[in-house]
């Protein structure tokens, strides 16, 4: 019967496989990070670009009055904030505490990759309700002229709209995350059930 | 801490943990092809992890422990069930060396038969690990870790004893 201890021995004085150097080590790491902020700053570059772009256009078309500039604010912050809660949740998601305990650590990765919606659900909810009365209140000053059938159909399309895509992107994300973190998950369940053998 | 402080705790736990770590990638991978991609995986998230080291476990248990959970959540290339043992020496020169050689692929090849939390668990006992520590790592009691260990040692002894005879 082979002892542990000599395997123990045999282990620890084994050969080193190949491996980078200290610099070049460091260096992979300084360039992972500065990758992964490059992509954040382009990600929320592309985002506010897109918002700016939007409040111009809304401005330039719809002509600035008490009613549109109120408008156009409420939309803008329902905007931003919808983005920015969404942007800080999938930060957290990403960012694991690596430093729990195995147990602690699976147990709060399941949670987190199991619902990653959960948390941002009713607080977006909220921020798309604001972008909705924000684009009514634009189109209330844009529709005066037209008939009332016309008005209401223009108000409930424009309240609807923002609702939908923001409905249609949790469905999206989700299924997204299922499918990209179906095996990690599973790999995971079972690793609790492994560690949770210990209480039967 | 300063950025110094950080850079500086780095190097420290890099130069200490580094030949460990590579060994516990090895071990739970076995496949040197991603031992590369999971040891980086582990460091990136030292450094970013290394503002909330307090010093109440050791430097070495708290790296531990940052990369049993990377391990955890590591994503594989290849399935489980396809395994690479060959590691790669290009040292081995005389017999005593070979034979070194070929027990040490029979060990990973052993350690390979065992299940996700086993693996990760021998990995930090074969390091030396105590079983205060490993539970401090795992989040499991001494206990717990104690009955694992004993339960994965003869399991393990027993496959090198197979391995040794040709029977696997």
């Amino acid at each position: 019967m082979v002892r542990f201890e000599e395997l123990q021995q045999l282990w620890q004085n084994q050969p080193q496989p190949d491996g980078p150097a200290l610099a070049a080590e460091s260096s992979g790491i300084a360039a992972t990070l500065r990758r992964f902020r490059h992509r954040q700053y382009l990600i929320n570059g592309i985002k506010l670009a897109v918002i700016v772009w939007l409040t111009w256009f809304m401005l330039s078309r719809l002509g600035l009055s008490v009613l549109t500039g109120l408008g156009v604010g409420l939309f803008v912050a329902g905007f931003i904030s919808t983005v920015v809660i969404d942007w800080r949740i999938q930060s957290a998601i990403t960012r694991l505490d690596f430093t729990y305990p195995s147990v602690g650590f699976v147990d709060a990765t399941l949670e987190r990759l199991r619902d990653p919606n959960a948390p941002f659900r009713w607080i977006g909810w909220m921020c798309i309700a604001l972008v909705a009365v924000g684009i009514n209140l634009m189109f209330a000053g844009r529709s005066a002229t037209e008939c009332l059938p016309s008005r209401i159909a223009s108000h409930i399309a424009v309240t609807l709209l923002p609702f939908v895509a923001f409905a249609f992107g949790l469905k999206v994300r989700a299924k997204r995350y299922t499918m990209e973190y179906k095996p990690l998950l599973e790999r995971l369940a079972a690793m609790k059930a492994a560690l949770e053998e210990r209480v039967q | 801490m300063t950025y110094v402080e950080r850079e500086r705790l780095f190097v420290r736990m890099f130069e200490q943990n580094r030949a460990g770590i590579r060994r516990f990638c090895y071990s739970y991978l076995n496949s040197v092809n991603e031992v590369d991609d999971l040891f980086q995986e582990i460091m990136t998230n030292v450094w970013n992890n290394l503002p909330k080291f307090r010093g109440e476990a050791s430097l070495s248990t708290w790296v531990y422990r940052i990369a049993v959970n990377t391990a955890l959540i590591h994503r594989r290339r290849r399935r489980p069930s396809e395994q690479l043992h060959d590691m790669p020496d290009h040292r081995v020169s005389t017999q005593r060396d070979l034979e070194r050689q070929e027990q040490l692929q029979a060990l990973h090849r052993a350690i390979g038969q065992l299940g996700d939390q086993d693996r990760l668990i021998v990995s930090l006992l074969l390091e030396g690990l105590t079983y205060k520590e490993i539970a401090d790592i795992t989040g499991i009691t001494v206990n717990y870790v104690g009955v694992k260990i004993s339960r994965i040692k003869q399991a393990l002894e027993q496959l090198m004893t197979e391995v040794n005879h040709g029977t696997v």
